[in-house]
Parts: C-alpha cells; structure tokens; sequence
C-alpha cells in the first residue's frame, strides 16, 4: 500500500470572483519506507498540499488516499483517525510551552497508551535517541532551537506512525542543526519503515531524499534541478 | 481530599494545571479576583443570614405556645400596641392554660462613657412569669422586680459602652434616657444579641417597661400577647378558634410561623434582603466575568497550541475538558482561601457588631457551588473561542 497518493489534486480559497485556485490537478505518490521531499518556493502551494495530505482539512476536488484512507468526503471523525497515524513536524516545533520535553512527548502517547508508565518510559526512551536524555525535564524556553525539532521529532515519532509529514524543520535551524535534524529523522524512520514526506525549500537536504517532487505555481512534478 | 480527587481526574499528566502554573501572576490574579467575588458573596450571606438572626432571636428565646400581636405590627424591632383586655378574651377559650402580656419598646440612652445615645430594645413582663428560655434572665429574675431595675444584653454591640464590663465590675451600672427624664439600673447581665435595630437589649418589670417607655406604651396596651395552652395536642385548635375571636383585629401565630414571617419580611418586604440577595447576585457576576476574561485570555494565548493538538490527533472532547479542569481549579483555589478569609471577617463582624454572623454548612455549600456553577458557566462561553483553533492553520 502506497502511504500517499493523490490524484488530479485541486483546492481553491474564497469563493465567486474571489475564488482562486492554488493547486491545479496534482498527482504524486510516496512511497513506502522512503524519504520523499516536496521541494519549492513560497507561495507554491506546499503549504496547503501538506494540510491536505495531514488530513487537516477536506478534499476538494480530485482524489487523495492517506494510508489506505480516502480523504475526500471524509467525516472529521475520520480525518482525526487518519491524522493520528501521522507524525506531524512543524517548521517552528509547535511543542506546548507549558510542558517540558518528556511532557511533550508523553502528552502525544496519550492517544495511544493507556498506561502512563509505559508512556513515559517510551517518552524517555524517543528522547535519548534524539540525543535530548539529559533535557528530559527542560520546558521549550529553555532548550535551543535544534534542541526543540529534535523534541519535535520524538513527538512526532511516538506513536510509531506509518508516515511522517515534515514542513520546513530546518528553516529556524543553523545550516549544520538542520541537517543533523534531518539525518536523525531519516534515520529513526528508516530503522522503523516509515516515510517521510519533508516540505522544504532547503536544497542542502536533497542527499538525504529517496524521491523528489518539485512543486510550483500548484503543479507537482519529479523534480529535474541539480545541485 | 479535594487536592487527591482533582489529580485523579487531571490523570498524570495534568495538563490544565501545568498551563495555569506555567504563568503564575495570571494565576494569583485570578485567583485573587475570584476569591474576592466569592468573600462577597460569603458576607452578602452572612449579613442575610445575620440580619435574620437578629431579627428572630428574641422569638426564638420565648417560651410559648402561640402569640398574638397587633397586624400593624411589621416585625420584631417595630411593635404596634393593642388593649390588653384582648388578650384576656382568649382565656376564655377551651384549651388556654395561661396569657402573659408583654410590652416590647425601643427607648433611645446615652452611651456609657460617650456622648452618642444608643438604641436599646426594651422587654417588659411580669417578673412572676418565665417567658424567655434564657438561663440568666431564669436566675436573676429577681432583681428586676425592683422598678428601675433591669438585665442588660451583654451580647450587644459597642455602641452602648462598657456596660457590660462596668456590671461585672461593680455588680451594677446606672444609665439614662437620652432626653436625661428618667434613670434606670442595670443589675445583671444576659445574652441575645443585637439587631440592625437596636444596640442591645433589656429585660425589665412591666411597671419599669411603662416608666422608661412612658412616650411608646401605655398601661393596658401590650405589644404581644403569650398564650401557652393545656397540651401541644391542642395548639391548632387554640389557634383556629382564636383567628375566629381575633378576624382582623389580631394576629395569632404558632412560635414557628411567627419567626417564619418575621423572616420573610426582612427577605421580602425590607430592602435589606433585597439588598443582601443583590449583592450576592452582583459577587457572582464580577467572579463570572473575571473567570471568563482569564479563560478567554488563556484560550486565546494557547490557541496555537490547541491547533497543534488537533491537528496530532486529540479530538474537541479533549480540549473542552482541558479549558473546565482549569476553571474547577480556579474555582477551588480560590474557594479555600475566601472561605478562610470569611470565616474570619466573620469572627470580627460578630464581635463588633453583636450580630452573630455564622460560617455554616449551608453557606459553604451554597457559594461553593455558586463559585463552580459561575467558573462553568464562564469556561462555557470562553469554549466558543475553541472553535478558532483550526488545525489546517498549523502549517
């Protein structure tokens, strides 16, 4: 089963004269067990593409299945189902300010493990791999940016989820952060068979990618570039 | 216990309380301002609950079976007089053992050690009889069969001076009328309490009643009428048939629904119940607003937060009951120390007043839940700004 596939992908805001269309019949796949990054400039529409593949809201137009899921005419129910089989990582971490790491962490497994003293035994285990078992009780304030996607990602990996949607985790990273949080992403997910599909507009990140998708003006396509 | 029962139900990760904790001025102030909403309603309440004490301690403390009183007479600290020859015609009915007039009146002396007049509720009855269930009055009924002589309420309030303290000292204390007519001694001592009327109280002869009241009463016009009867069996019957004797000219009242409808007129046709109830409403609303302008602001403030659980997969259910965890615990946390607070101001009202103001059951329960029920209600309304945490919004 392949983790992603949308076809003929449309999605427009406002409405009447208003209306204006930002993606325009996308067909793309991910595959699984791969890295597969979305690469392409602001205002492309990577954004709205990503809400749509994170189940975060309803299909227009066209056909997407995420995890074996049909989005399009999906009940909210059901879109709260899908999302909770996916790891979400955030371009500014979005952890709750009031929690600390292993809170944070913790807080996600909820959904999934009834019995706290194994969440928190596999919070801590998640924040170790990430090189974090020494901030364990830090809240965000106090850890460094790096620090911060590295919680996000064991966030994100908790639930051991079959397909992780990145958007931008480098761009509030120094170049040599972004790319040791990357690696650890593509390491923990490849240890666990999950894919990855990275938004990024970072083109340092291209060597760490099974597969890449350009996307412009709404349209996606194998992306052709060098670097 | 109540600590126990809200960290069970926040589970082991309390996720409202650590929001709240994590902003610790945010939550002092409203703790503080919630806690105040609830000190007034807990003084609103204690001042109803002390006025109608006051009000009914007198006629708490008689010892009779039924009572007749003028219909012009509106409550305890306002008597209308009517012939005692009135009264006399019950005795006359199968099943009265006994009547005994009694003149109540409010004369005005001057303040021991001070130059203020202070009001004083005067008794009068026939020292021959018992009629007030008061141990002290009891033993020293005696004393007061002297005209002039008279027991002091020593649970009145400051106003009337150290006369209590003087009596005790010296075994007895002169006073006088505040228009300096007439003279009277206080020989000992007994507790009532005082009322928003009257400072204290007196108990005196119904020949020193009519010296010192002489401008309010007159010999053969009494202010109540006792009327105790052959059996408790035969009180109904006493009283139907007196209502037929009286019709409209007297009031005739079993001693419970006498202090029932001395207490529906201080809650109903005075404005101090209407205003007491006010204010209680008034304490309710400031700790309405102030809870729902901390939950909205909170909202507000974590909305980006919110978002990011939706879109991780915890469904509305969870937030909502984030958003009522923290308004119970806000509630709670400033419940304990209003009720403390309360309870002193209490203390020191009763002292300095007279008026016995109690911290009961009845009133921790009610505004406790008043505290909870105005901290839902708020957490209600503040939900709605939920509903702008979109999830989509998180990319």
């Amino acid at each position: 089963m392949l983790p992603v596939v949308a076809e003929n992908l449309r999605h427009a805001y406002g409405e009447g004269p208003l209306r204006s269309e930002i993606l325009h019949g996308i067909s793309f796949t991910v595959n699984p067990g791969e890295i597969t990054l979305l690469v392409g400039p602001s205002g492309s529409g990577k954004s709205t593409l990503l809400t749509l593949v994170g189940a975060l809201r309803s299909v227009q137009e066209g056909s997407l299945r995420v995890l074996g899921s049909e989005v399009r005419r999906s009940s909210e129910r059901m879109r709260v189902e899908i999302r909770r089989r996916i790891g979400f990582i955030f371009q500014s971490h979005n952890l709750v300010a009031s929690l600390t790491s292993l809170q944070n962490v913790a807080l996600v497994l909820q959904l999934s493990e009834p019995d706290p003293e194994r969440r928190r035994h596999r919070a801590t285990a998640l924040l170790e791999a990430v090189g974090l078992g020494h901030r364990l009780h830090y809240f965000p304030s106090e850890l460094s940016g790096g620090q911060r996607q590295r919680v996000a990602i064991a966030r994100a990996l908790a639930p051991e989820p079959d397909l992780v949607l990145a958007d931008e985790p480098t761009a509030s990273l120094d170049s040599t952060s972004g790319q040791e949080v990357v690696a650890l992403l593509g390491d923990l997910c490849r240890k666990r068979g999950s894919s990855v599909l990275l938004v990024t507009h970072d083109l340092r990140l291209l060597d760490d990618a099974d597969r890449i998708w350009a996307i412009e003006d709404g349209r996606v396509e194998p992306w052709k570039g060098s670097h | 216990m109540i600590g126990r029962s809200l960290r069970r139900s926040l589970g082991d990760l309390p996720v409202a309380w650590l929001q709240l904790k994590r902003q610790p001025i945010r939550y002092l102030v409203a703790v503080t301002g919630i806690g105040f909403a609830a000190l007034l309603m807990f003084m609103q309440l204690g001042f109803q609950s002390g006025l109608l004490t006051s009000a009914t301690t007198f006629y708490q403390a008689l010892i009779t079976d039924l009572v007749v009183i003028s219909p012009g007479t509106r409550d305890s600290g306002a008597f209308q007089q009517f012939p005692q020859s009135q009264l006399y015609q019950s005795l006359g009915v199968p099943g009265v053992a006994d009547v005994i007039p009694v003149y109540v009146a409010n004369v005005n002396a001057q303040q021991m050690g001070g130059i203020k007049p202070t009001s004083l509720r005067l008794i009068g009855f026939d020292p021959d009889q018992q009629i007030l269930d008061l141990a002290p009055v009891r033993e020293q009924i005696d004393r007061i069969r002297t005209p002039g002589y008279v027991l002091f309420d020593a649970a009145g309030n400051s106003n009337t001076g150290p006369v209590a303290a003087a009596v005790k000292a010296q075994g007895s204390q002169t006073m006088i009328l505040s228009d300096y007519s007439k003279t009277f001694r206080v020989v000992g001592l007994f507790r009532l309490g005082s009322t928003f009327a009257a400072d204290s109280n007196l108990i005196s002869s119904d020949t020193t009643a009519l010296q010192l009241a002489y401008k309010q009463i007159n010999e053969g016009e009494i202010s109540m009428g006792l009327i105790r009867v052959t059996d408790p069996a035969a009180i109904a019957p006493v009283q139907r048939h007196l209502r037929a004797l009286y019709g409209s000219q007297l009031q005739v009242f079993t001693k419970p629904e006498l202090i029932a409808s001395e207490q529906n007129y201080w809650n109903t046709s005075s404005s101090f119940g209407i205003i007491f109830g006010f204010g209680t409403i008034m304490g309710l609303l400031v700790g309405g607003v102030i809870v729902y302008q901390v939950l909205y602001t909170d909202v507000s403030d974590h909305l980006h937060e919110y978002a990011t659980l939706k879109a991780l997969g915890f469904r509305n259910r969870f937030l909502l009951l984030l958003v009522l965890q923290e308004a119970s615990i806000l509630a709670i946390s400033s419940f304990v120390p209003a009720l403390v607070a309360s309870a002193a101001l209490y203390a020191f009202l009763t002292a300095v007043s007279g008026i016995q103001i109690v911290m009961t059951t009845d009133k921790t329960v009610l505004v406790f839940s008043l505290t909870i029920g105005v901290c839902a209600v708020a957490a209600a309304i503040a939900l709605n700004k939920l509903r702008d945490a979109d999830p989509a919004s998180v990319f």
